[in-house]
């Protein structure tokens, strides 16, 4: 029996992991006592992360769609195809009719070769890393105004700045060290729209109104203004700064946010008497412009605390952060013209509702997936691709750091590793095939941590959308959750049995007192009801919303909501 | 009351473990050269010179050779009628310098998987295995605190051989003829043991138990608990913490529930695996009508630590459920390990506020 050492594969912490095998299989999962990260921990997620791989799930065959069925073809079979309807669409509608997508899961190499089949041999620009669309570029959001924090600088701040994460839920090594700092001494300042058990414990909690994180931040800017106004005077962008957080004065944003004013000046008292205060935002936890606003807003703010202040991102899935070095496209792509799309692995939210309601509209779906997902149920051709524990690459974590998953065993029968399909994609359509040598070379050349700080200060004041409106017929207010034990599409985790058992069920969640209004009980139905259409769903009541809100890991509700007995 | 004791010298070692590579695998702590400096981990040995006798802890314990986190039962075929095949595994392995509380976590799932019925996937491993034990000069960690509840740092019973580190040498404690055995192949290499070695034994071991930090009283809370003068609130506490990852299960060598999975590979053939699971999680007890009667994790946490500290299990199992090892100290996000629950039922209850037991890394 060996043990391989290697690195999850599910969120950005990057956690080390031992894969334990025997016999070609990958019977189990030891943690790793001395990672810099997860120092002899793991989630749930990552103790099962070896179930699904022997799954009898798993894809193991190349499909291609004949009528409305997909079915089983070989290697040759699907690769020719692939590379027929590749090179035909784009003779036919021209290269930027093909759009490509990489999964935040996909290894450094992987999002690479995708990037030179795209650009190099397809010749488009349409191609996604992670999110089909990425608030700030890389290099604006490491632009050297803040410092970045590590998962070291947690244990020895003073004050830990938690802006509307749950990291319990989405990256546990990191929240397992904000608990430990507060077993500490160390403060906690949090707020959040669901009053989660971290709020118990912290300093101060703001259960705020749902997107109005925005507000609150502008108003501890607006604070820090009446504070000490004389100390920004000659900074770059000091007086749009100034004028925009005059519109939200302690009074107005106690109001927005559905706090207490006094709640607020605390808050902010609690940040400016903070000697090393560490901000932890979830990147890619809302809506693009939302989080442009929000994290301009966090810079704004740690410039104006001075020197001690850290900015913590932790980036959604194992190479989120890799993606995101590597992708050129902003916000706003237009995929009205797109033809031909292929998939490594799925977007997931809004994203891929966006992708899969293009369906109607393509030549040619083209999946790489481990499992039939729904994006692969869509597809015309798939391919099926090797797991984490059967291939070799590099996952850049939430920290920057670069981390390698090994080849435990061999790929699973019919299976190949996704960079070995994209190679074999060019070598079909007579394009250079790279080396895995160049790709890995190519690796450590692009990717790597930001510089140091630089002394220039420059304060952005980025306006911030307002939450979204409410009326009699839809007075609910849905946001999304982050639950531990799904992840991204749940691909994976459906097929994970300790995982899927725990997840047997899907529920939206709401405030108890409004439950009992709508004559509701325990075990209960109800339908929700947007502009954009509805949805039965089992319904919990919690004392952790206030009014009007409405909470799920699972369903996702465009817009205002209204709620009917069903 | 001595054993039949030996003296191997230090530099003999790695030429008896070649001599036990002869006659079955041998199992110790080695370190991968990918992995992180500071982690061992118990592994089979190609060559000699892999195994760390200087080793801290395996954060995973031995359990997984023996209960293994992902076992075959059976493997069924339909073909002319159901055809079944099970394999047991009875090969011959030496397990070489396992910790003492590993080595009563291992004969407690001896007694555990041979109560009602005898489990042969798990006690045919065992019994074909010889354990060759090191007693602990040292704690290996700082989180270690076997002394509080009779896991270590030495052991009375229940090995095959025993080491105990005499700086150049080891003192070798024969406790089976299992033990004598694994000597008996290479008696070339063992010297009789003298008064003068077991006097260093006692020397060094005299100041052992002052070596550990971690204070963790068992018997007020096993009073409480078995009493049940825990209020709820404690439970409910915990349950805010707690980062339901089952952490605490997967690395205790006294935890052992499983669940039982049918994994087909096509529709007339598949197989039947035993795998690991927490009664942490709150889906272990839900029935198949949908009925849960632990539906939060503040019950099932209550539920765990009741089994493995009241007294009822006390007198069926022969012990607590704690060996003192201190890897949940290392596996919890946030501070949730016998030590902390201890505290927390034994004094203050409701008002005592969690501490960390180090600062910063567990390794620093």
């Amino acid at each position: 029996m060996r043990n391989a050492f290697s690195t999850c594969n599910y969120c950005g912490c990057g956690c080390g992991l031992f894969l334990m095998e025997k016999d070609s299989r990958i019977i189990g999962v030891g943690p790793s006592l001395s990672h810099p990260v997860s120092q002899g921990t793991l989630c749930l997620k990552g103790w099962t992360s070896y179930q699904y791989i022997h799954s009898p799930s798993r894809l193991t065959q190349p499909l291609i769609r004949k009528g409305s069925n997909l079915k089983e073809a070989t290697w040759e079979e699907a690769l020719s195809a692939a590379a027929e309807g590749l090179k035909s669409a784009r003779q036919k509608f021209g290269p930027q009719a093909i759009a490509f997508f990489g999964a935040g899961r996909a290894t450094n190499e992987e999002l690479l070769l995708l990037q030179y089949l795209a650009e190099e041999v397809i010749g488009t620009r349409l191609i996604f890393l992670d999110s089909l669309s990425h608030s700030l570029s890389y290099k604006d959001l490491f632009d050297g105004k803040v410092d970045q924090a590590n998962i070291e600088d947690i244990g020895v701040s003073d004050l830990l700045v938690l802006v509307n994460s749950d990291s319990k839920e989405q990256h546990p090594a990191f929240s397992g060290q904000v608990w430990k700092a507060l077993d500490n001494g160390t403060k906690v300042l949090s707020f959040s729209t669901r009053r989660d058990p971290l709020a118990k414990h912290s300093q101060i909690h703001l259960q705020i109104s749902p997107f109005t994180e925005g507000a609150l931040l502008k108003g501890l800017i607006n604070l820090y203004f009446s504070d000490e106004a004389s100390r920004w005077g000659t900074i770059p962008g000091v007086n749009e700064l100034r004028e925009m957080a005059r519109d939200y004065s302690p009074q107005r944003v106690s109001q927005i946010c559905g706090i207490r004013e006094d709640d607020l000046r605390s808050a902010f008292s609690l940040l400016s008497s903070a000697r090393a205060p560490v901000f932890i935002y979830p990147w890619g936890s809302m809506e693009a412009t939302r989080e442009k606003a929000l994290i301009e807003d966090l810079k704004d703010l740690l410039m104006m605390k001075g020197e001690g202040g850290k900015l913590a991102i932790l980036y959604p899935s194992c190479n989120s952060r890799g993606a995101h070095l590597l992708a050129k496209n902003g916000i706003g792509q237009d995929l009205s013209q797109v033809k031909v799309l292929l998939l490594l692995g799925e977007p997931y939210g809004e994203d891929r509702r966006a992708i899969l309601s293009l369906r109607g509209r393509l030549d040619l779906l083209i999946s790489l997936d481990l499992f039939m997902s729904p994006t692969a149920e869509a597809a015309d051709i798939v391919f099926p691709s090797s797991s984490f524990a059967e291939k070799a690459g590099t996952f850049t974590s939430t920290e920057g750091r670069i981390q390698e998953i090994i080849p435990a065993i061999d790929p699973l029968r019919g299976t190949r590793p996704d960079a070995e399909i994209l190679t074999s994609l060019c070598a079909q359509l007579g394009a250079k095939v790279p080396s895995w040598e160049d790709v890995r070379k190519q690796v450590s050349q692009i990717l790597g941590t930001p510089g140091p700080r630089n002394s220039e200060m420059r304060f952005e004041a980025e306006p911030v959308p307002p939450p979204p409106e409410l009326d009699e017929s839809f007075p609910f207010t849905f946001v999304g959750d982050a639950v531990n034990l799904r992840w991204h599409t749940d691909t994976r985790v459906m097929k994970t049995p300790i995982l899927a058992r725990e997840l047997f069920e899907n529920y939206i969640e709401m405030n108890l007192e409004e439950f009992r209004d709508l004559g509701l009980r325990e075990g209960m139905t109800a339908k929700f009801i947007t502009r954009a259409g509805e949805v039965v769903a089992k319904v919990r009541p919690t004392e952790v919303l206030k009014k009007g809100t409405l909470l799920s890991s699972y369903y996702s509700l465009l817009g205002p909501v209204r709620v009917e007995r069903a | 009351m001595q054993k039949e004791a030996r003296i191997i010298s230090k530099s003999h070692v790695l030429e008896w473990v070649k001599n036990l590579q002869g006659i079955g695998e041998v199992i110790g702590p080695t370190k991968d050269p990918k992995a992180p400096t500071h982690d061992y981990v118990f592994a089979r040995l190609s060559s000699p010179e892999e195994i760390r006798l200087d080793y801290t802890h395996d954060l995973l314990p031995l359990k997984r050779f023996f209960f293994s986190p992902t076992e075959t039962l059976l493997r069924y075929r339909y073909q002319d009628g159901v055809h079944l095949e099970a394999e047991i595994d009875e090969t011959k392995r030496f397990f070489f310098g396992v910790r003492s509380c590993d080595m009563i976590g291992v004969r407690y799932l001896q007694n555990i998987f041979s109560a009602n019925y005898e489990d042969p996937y798990v006690l045919k491993k065992i019994e074909s295995a010889t354990f060759i034990t090191l007693a602990c000069h040292t704690p290996p960690l700082d989180t270690c605190f076997c002394i509080c509840i009779d896991g270590g740092p030495s052991l009375a019973e229940g090995y095959d051989i025993q080491l105990w580190d005499l700086e150049d040498r080891y003192l070798v404690e024969v406790g089976s003829e299992k033990g004598m055995a694994a000597i008996s192949a290479s008696e070339g290499l063992f010297k009789a043991a003298r008064d003068q070695d077991f006097r260093d034994r006692e020397k060094r071991q005299s100041v052992t138990d002052q070596m550990f930090k971690i204070d963790a009283y068992f018997s007020r809370s096993i009073y409480r608990v078995t009493t049940g003068k825990v209020p709820d609130e404690v439970w409910q506490e915990l349950e805010d913490r707690c980062f339901n990852c089952g952490g605490c299960y997967y690395v205790c060598p006294m935890c052992y529930c499983f669940q039982i999975i049918d994994c087909p590979h096509s529709p007339t053939e598949g197989e039947r695996q035993r795998i690991w699971d927490s009664c942490v999680h709150v889906g272990f007890q839900r029935e198949t009508s949908g009925h849960n009667p632990r539906p939060k994790l503040a019950e099932t946490i209550k539920h765990r630590y009741f089994h493995k500290i009241s007294y009822q299990n006390f007198k069926r199992e022969g012990r607590n459920g704690c060996v003192g090892c201190g890897r949940c100290l290392i596996a919890c996000y946030s501070n949730i390990d016998m030590p902390s629950v201890l505290r927390k039922i034994r004094k203050d209850q409701l008002t005592m506020s969690w501490k960390g037991h180090f600062d910063g890394h567990p390794l620093k």
